[in-house]
């Protein structure tokens, strides 16, 4: 059994989470000039009230256009170095969602340390190839060369992750679904009609049925695996565990005297850290992966974790 | 193990919290923003020709803002003005596409006259890479005035690529947030030629 307080401190970080996302989509609040700040949340640039921007989308548009990105890049260390994936755990609107769904969810489940191993892999692979395929285009675009290569792969050419991204899909298109169908009642029976929708929608969002499918897909994984996504195939995840690998300012320490070594804290930790045999080992929660959502140090029934800076 | 009613209460508030996230992006999109006049700052261009969208679609590929400039070679303003504007455009090659459109000819600019509210010549019209009309100017503009337009909207694109939604066209096309405003207020009819009357500004008139 949890502690209460680990029930309250999950409100109080939904309540940040959801105002987090709030800010992020100031224009409803009225405040519609964008700021120019990237931030290192998978966040798309298209959601029509988002005043930030997804860091990724900057970096992937700038590089295949020939300039490199150092403002967010200067961003992305910054932060990485100093909260590690803070961001990943408080403020990305997409964490919040997969949170929300993991607390619908029914029952948990346990990636064997062997394909989570494997699997944790893939984020990086996802990263990789983003960085390949906006480099081969930033080369030629800056070469003035390869046009036809580039009007080939068309949509994909300068943003070739966002299509996949179901935080896109998610923030952007079906909103966009619903506007279409809210604004034209005469058409209504599109509704009766799936195909005819999506050949509507697909003038204005290529590959609509896969991004749904997808989206579907991790939405369903997402209850019973939390923040499936953040773990396995998030790219801003991986860039940002690639900056902080391990050495991030704020971190995780134990107080051996009261740690009766339950396990409850990698238990609850939905990143599938092994909390506990980390902490053994380096006396600090040194993890590319912890995103700092603090729910170990709220689920300790002995309060023998404490968030610490590194000295 | 914590009560069933806390366990549905926690799925009840999450999925609200789900459909509310959702909710609130839709309720903004449907929201009926201030209508902008079709040709004027903040509204998209259109794709009146095949020419035309060609350039358009040129630009939000490559992240160039089109300069468009329509012009009546009957009028004499206008005709100052494309000098102007040749010059001016050897000067910026590469930075920024340029589009000259004749108006009263059975060409691209008659057609594409009513779709951009062309009502005085020359007008000189900027487009960002995100099909969004970024500066409208009624009346003529001389090499300063015509590179600080160019600037001024070469300025706005930089800004749009840093924002990465600059080949993509936002949703937020319809708004009001880009640009400057029309304010009719400054314009006079002068009679310029004998089959024309020109709205020009009067400050400009004045300045020639």
């Amino acid at each position: 059994m949890f502690p209460k307080k680990f029930t309250l401190f999950k409100i109080v970080r939904t309540t940040i989470q959801f105002i987090a996302f709030i800010i992020l989509n100031a224009c409803i609040l009225g405040i519609c000039e964008e700021f120019t700040i990237p931030l290192p949340i998978l966040y798309p640039s298209t959601v029509p009230t988002a005043a930030f921007l997804g860091g990724f989308d900057v970096i992937q548009y700038r590089i295949s256009h020939a300039i490199f990105p150092f403002i967010t890049l200067g961003i992305f260390i910054v932060i990485a170095a100093t909260l590690g994936r803070t961001f990943c755990g408080w403020i990305c609107p997409f964490g919040l969602l997969q949170d929300l769904i993991s607390y619908i969810g029914y029952k948990k489940v346990t990636v064997s340390k062997r394909a989570h191993n494997f699997l944790k892999q893939v984020k990086y692979m996802v990263l990789f190839l983003t960085i390949l395929m906006v480099g081969i285009v930033g080369v030629l675009t800056a070469q003035n060369r390869g046009k036809e290569f580039i009007d080939a792969l068309g949509y994909f050419a300068y943003q070739p992750f966002t299509p996949f991204s179901p935080s896109e899909t998610f923030f952007t298109v079906i909103p966009k679904i619903i506007s279409y169908i809210a604004s034209n009642p005469s058409q209504l029976r599109v509704i009766l009609d799936p195909m005819l929708l999506i050949n509507l929608i697909e003038v204005q969002e290529p590959i609509l049925i896969f991004r749904i499918v997808f989206l579907g897909i991790l939405l369903t994984l997402m209850f019973f695996i939390p923040r499936f996504w953040c773990r396995y195939l998030c790219p801003v995840g991986a860039l940002m565990a690639t900056f902080s690998s391990e050495h991030s300012l704020l971190t995780i320490k134990r107080n051996i005297v009261r740690c009766i070594e339950c396990e409850t804290c990698s238990k609850v930790c939905p990143m599938q850290i092994p909390v506990l045999k980390v902490l053994k080992e380096k006396g600090k929660l040194m993890d590319s992966e912890c995103i700092k959502c603090m729910d170990c140090i709220f689920a300790c029934p002995e309060n023998a974790l404490s968030i610490a800076v590194v000295e | 193990m914590p009560s069933e009613a806390k366990i549905w209460a926690t799925r009840l508030v999450s999925t609200a919290l789900i459909i509310a996230m959702i909710a609130i992006i839709t309720a903004w999109t449907l929201t009926p923003k201030p209508t902008i006049p079709a040709g004027y700052p903040g509204s998209t261009a259109p794709k009146s020709t095949f020419t035309i969208a060609k350039v358009l679609d040129e630009s939000n590929r490559t992240g160039k803002p089109v300069i468009m400039l329509f012009y009546d070679r009957t009028s004499n303003t206008s005709m100052m003005q494309l000098l102007v504007f040749q010059n001016v455009r050897q000067m910026y090659k590469g930075k920024s596409l340029f589009m000259i459109l004749e108006v009263n000819t059975k060409y691209n600019g008659s057609e594409a006259c009513e779709d951009y509210n062309i009502i005085i010549c020359p007008t000189t019209i900027s487009v960002l890479s995100n099909y969004t009309i970024y500066k409208r100017h009624e009346g003529l503009l001389n090499e300063t005035m015509l590179k600080l337009f160019i600037n001024d909207t070469l300025a706005v694109q930089e800004k749009l690529l840093t924002k990465s939604i600059g080949h993509m066209p936002s949703s937020k096309e319809n708004t009001c947030n880009v640009g400057e405003s029309f304010q009719p207020s400054n314009l006079i009819w002068h009679k310029r030629d004998l089959n024309d009357l020109i709205l020009v500004r009067e400050d400009l008139v004045n300045s020639l």
